[in-house]
């Protein structure tokens, strides 16, 4: 069995009380309601920026990240205006190096590097996946985000163009928009590769 | 590295060089804190990101940028954005070639319930062998009829058209080893009326594999059927894609929709 001595140290060492989760809620805003949305928003930034730095576990890390932030903060850290991202940046990239000293050092599989082309047999359960995910679309925003993507060499910026003007949209707004959906069609083939 | 003091940090080619991990020191810092307090920011990052999976899959990165990309992007979640990446583009590309006729986005649902009809009245009547093929799975060994020059080993499925790659299920054709040609009938709809039809097969990467044109409709039974005879060495196991175009005169082909089709080889 693998004992994972960052993970024991810090749940023997200390929980997240409601005290503390409370007080960091009331940094990110003084509305309870405004703040949870708040707190996801910025446990989705800092597992971007794990991710970023290479942690394969980043999600998990960003959960420690925030029950650090809220531990310093009820031990009564003071986080000035304006320097919220840097002290979470502080704490996240310390909780990175910890985390990194823990991690195995093996080489990667051959399937999980990405200069391997995408093989028949990895593609055709994604594809299942992909239509179940895509059928779930209405049919304006499927026709749009295949239009969107659907590369042309030279023509693509094109063709966005004259999308856009199709939408009365500028192009940097269907970019956005398009990257919104995409995200969403992308977590739900995630989740149903997952589901198996 | 990147360390100029008058970097914009909401600059995309700045954004850019922070993925690729060609931005250092402070700069990155900076950018590191600003990204966890401005949702913007991390929105255009997220979409930079994306652009990099996507430049990446269709081969569009410089050898050095290719390199830092693959340096930076690792792990299963690395290789599932590529994976998808790879699906998205590919089923694009697909569909610009076959593009929707408006009445097409009204059967996208039903498109989903559309499942192979195995052999059914009309493509028995019209092919004239006695054939019997399980739902969603077709196979059989009969001998080739007249379309099919003796020896040739025959396996028939026949596929109704639908209007979208979208349906949950998935046509299944199991090949056994030693056929030469595999038959494949598309249903048409009932308005889809022209001289002649052309069947491109395409692989999961939009590439067409096997194309024939100058076929003729059967009529039989209230449905109108279209008989391709694809030679089997041309699909090996995986999953295709079935495009379907009609030609009346000299009016430019137009679309009428696909299919999908899962194909497994048997020894």
């Amino acid at each position: 069995m693998t004992v994972d001595p960052f993970h024991r140290r810090s749940k023997d060492t200390w929980t997240l009380t409601a005290a503390a989760f409370e007080r960091l809620l009331t940094l990110l805003h003084p509305e309870r309601d405004k703040a949870a949305v708040e707190y996801e928003r910025l446990r989705d930034r800092i597992t971007g920026l794990l991710g970023w730095w290479g942690s394969p576990r980043a999600a998990e890390l960003a959960d420690e990240t925030l029950d650090r932030v809220a531990r310093k903060l009820d031990e009564g850290a003071e986080v000035r205006t304006g320097s919220l991202g840097a002290y979470v940046r502080g704490v996240a990239r310390m909780v990175f190096y910890e985390s990194s000293r823990q991690q195995q050092t093996d080489p990667l599989p051959p399937d999980l590097d990405l200069s391997v082309p995408v093989t028949d047999e990895e593609q055709s359960p994604a594809l299942v996946c992909f239509d179940q995910c895509l059928a779930k679309l209405s049919a304006a925003d499927r026709k749009n985000l295949l239009r969107y993507y659907d590369d042309a060499g030279e023509r693509t910026m094109d063709a966005r163009r004259k999308l856009a003007d199709e939408l009365g949209i500028s192009t940097n707004v269907l970019r956005v928009r398009m990257h919104r959906l995409r995200d969403r069609l992308e977590q739900c083939v995630a989740g149903c590769r997952a589901d198996g | 590295m990147l360390q100029s003091p008058e970097l914009r940090i909401d600059d995309e080619a700045t954004l850019r060089e922070y993925l690729m991990g060609r931005l250092g020191g402070e700069a990155a810092e900076s950018l590191e804190s600003e990204l966890l307090e401005d949702e913007d920011l991390f929105e255009k990052m997220r979409i930079i990101e994306t652009e990099l999976y996507d430049d990446f899959a269709a081969g569009r990165l410089s050898s050095t940028d290719e390199q830092a990309f693959l340096s930076r992007s690792r792990g299963q979640a690395a290789r599932s954005r590529f994976v998808f990446a790879t699906t998205l583009h590919g089923r694009a590309a697909a569909t610009r070639i076959a593009t929707f006729r408006p009445r097409a986005a009204r059967l996208v649902l039903a498109a989903a319930a559309i499942a192979v009809v195995a052999i059914g009245l009309a493509f028995v009547s019209l092919r004239k062998t006695p054939v019997t093929v399980p739902p969603q799975t077709a196979r059989t060994t009969e001998p080739a009829t007249a379309a099919i020059p003796s020896p040739a080993r025959a396996i028939a499925l026949t596929i109704t058209l639908g209007s979208s790659r979208s349906g949950a299920e998935k046509n299944i054709l199991s090949i056994p080893d030693g056929t030469t040609n595999v038959e494949l009938g598309v249903r048409l709809h009932a308005e889809d009326v022209y001289d002649t039809y052309e069947v491109d097969v395409r692989n999961v990467k939009g590439e067409s594999i096997w194309q024939q044109s100058g076929l003729r409709a059967a009529a039989a039974a209230d449905t109108r059927t279209i008989v391709a005879v694809v030679p089997a060495d041309r699909m090996g196991a995986g999953t295709y894609e079935i495009a379907v175009s009609g030609t009346t005169g000299t009016a430019p082909a137009e679309d009428l929709g696909f299919q999908s089709l899962e194909v497994r080889r048997e020894q």
